[in-house]
């Protein structure tokens, strides 16, 4: 059996560094394996040098590297740790979500928390560490690693989910992240994505499924900015507001002049004084609403109750309108008691008007059922309305109470 | 020569099955003993054969120890107790597909393996 001399060991050892092979333990084995396969050799005759020459034409350049390689892959406990990690945050990601919007749609304290949490989680951690495991499980598998559609669908992921993450917390660049996220979707990810699972035939009902729940993701991210459209309708209600607060304001200042002319000042007082009580209940219920939306509004509502909308926010908020119209657990709602008031200040308009004007009366203060379902009045103007919405209501109300006390109060000039 | 696919998934099955017999060995001295054993027909590449015993290693089915050959190293494994159990199991079960696979592809009855 041919021994080695210690400098052909040297030259053997220089040809594996050469290599550069990092994975110690793996350099030494194989460092031996190539002196046995040379000593092999040289038993049937053949110089060092001649042997040498072909076991390096076995080895193809980068043999030993792809060698080490494969065996990182292969018994990297990193990459391990990290599956592990990702199966649990797969898990604990969603529930936090469904948990916070859970809370969300409760009304109940932390659901911003759990939300935010949920989305960074998924967004900032998960979906790197299911492209990392993912690439590896590829390599591990012998096939080609598709990086741009990795890097692609990281991206577009982090964008898309920042952007539902902005939306649902209303802080600004919602709208701009959701669009670039749809664009690179259109642009880059989907085209390399059917490439990819064109060519790909062994995956296919995998990479059929990921290419239906992305076009699916699509189809809500465009929906979501569709919701922007709202946001518009949200602003077109404000302005309607806003010109119903100053029409009211100018009828109660033209009906204050009739009540000086009126020939029957008794009637007309309690006519005039029944439309104030009216006006200032449906104000301090929209001073309420606005103030329970947010705490940010509360520049907004003065000290009479007067309410400057263009210092208000969180129009779409719904959940203060059904506190203080519909009550909860712990106070009564007071949209039973505004009925009643309407009703018994119409009963009142009624008795002191000429047919035609009853008419007006009955259909502006009218508080019966509503709608193909009759519902009451109350549920189908309030539930589930916007703050905003509320508001435009209630304006409405005082514009149409100030208006028919004036009609009341001329047709008393008359008599 | 037998092809590297069919090879591929066999791999550790061979090993585990070498080792059974013997009571330690190094990756050369492996490749040797299946060239001899297959008359030369299955040429294990170091390429196949290490990824494959570090793999085995670390899933605990066979373990290592270096002994210094002069100023080289080298690394015997030896099978674990679970490897011992896995070993008769893969053993198993490839015969079983070698038969199974010899009624599918209507080869000789009278082979047999076991």
């Amino acid at each position: 059996m041919a021994e080695l001399t210690n400098r052909e060991l040297d030259i053997l050892s220089r040809e594996i560094d050469k290599q550069g092979l990092t994975y110690t333990r793996l350099q030494k084995e194989l460092l031996d394996h190539l002196c046995c396969d040379i000593e092999a050799r040289m038993d049937e005759g053949i110089e060092f040098i001649k042997a040498l020459e072909e076991v390096r034409k076995e080895l193809e350049n980068d043999r030993i590297q792809q060698i080490q390689e494969e065996t990182l892959l292969l018994i990297n406990q990193k990459y391990r740790m990290m599956k592990k990690f990702m199966y649990i945050l797969g898990t604990v990601a969603p529930s936090l979500l469904i948990v916070g919007a859970i809370f969300k749609m409760m009304h109940w304290p932390g659901a911003s928390i759990l939300i935010t949490l949920g989305v960074f989680l998924l967004a900032v951690i998960y979906l790197p560490v299911f492209a990392m495991v993912s690439i590896r499980d590829t390599r591990e598998k012998g096939k080609k690693v598709n990086k741009p559609l990795y890097i692609i669908g990281v991206i577009t992921g982090f964008i898309f989910l920042t952007g539902i993450l902005f939306k649902i917390m209303h802080w600004p660049g919602a709208g701009l992240a959701l669009l670039v996220s749809v664009l690179i979707m259109v642009v880059f990810f989907i085209p390399f994505l059917v490439i990819h699972a064109l060519r790909d035939k062994e995956n296919q009902i995998q990479n059929f499924s990921i290419l239906i729940f992305i076009l699916a993701m699509m189809g809500v991210n465009i929906m979501v900015i569709a919701l922007k459209v709202s946001k518009n309708v949200l602003v077109s209600m404000k302005v309607t507001a806003e010109s119903s607060m100053v029409i009211s304001g100018t009828l109660e200042a033209s009906n204050a002049c009739l009540l000086n002319q009126t020939s029957q000042p008794e009637q007309a007082g309690i006519i005039s004084e029944k439309s104030d009580a009216l006006d200032s209940t449906i104000q301090d219920i929209m001073a309420e609403i606005v103030l329970l939306t947010h705490e940010k509004n509360r520049s907004a509502v003065g000290t009479d109750h007067s309410i400057d909308l263009n210092k208000a926010d969180y129009f779409d908020v719904g959940s203060s309108v059904s506190r203080v119209i519909f009550g909860d657990e712990k106070t009564a709602g007071k949209g039973e008691a505004l009925v009643a008031s309407l009703e018994s200040y119409r009963d009142l308009l009624l008795e002191n008007v000429e047919p035609e004007l009853a008419e007006s009366i009955d259909q502006l203060l009218y508080t019966g059922p509503m709608g193909e379902g009759q519902e009451s009045w109350l549920s189908y103007n309030f539930n589930q309305a916007p703050m905003i919405g509320a508001l435009n209501v209630l304006t409405n109300l005082q514009v149409s109470l100030r208006f028919l006390e004036g009609e009341v109060l001329r047709e008393l000039l008359t008599y | 020569m037998i092809s590297k696919d069919l090879l591929k998934g066999t791999l550790k099955t061979i090993v585990l099955k070498l080792l059974e017999e013997h009571e330690r060995m190094y990756g050369y001295e492996i490749t040797q003993e299946v060239e001899r054993l297959t008359e030369g027909k299955v040429q294990l590449s170091w390429g196949a054969l290490y990824p494959a015993l570090h793999k085995l290693e670390s899933d605990r089915l066979i373990t290592s120890e270096e002994e210094s050959i002069g100023r080289r190293v080298r690394k015997y494994y030896r099978l674990t107790e679970s490897g011992t159990s896995a070993a008769r199991e893969k053993i198993q079960e490839f015969i079983d597909f070698v038969t199974i696979m010899g009624r599918v592809l209507d080869t000789d009855p009278s082979l047999n393996l076991a």
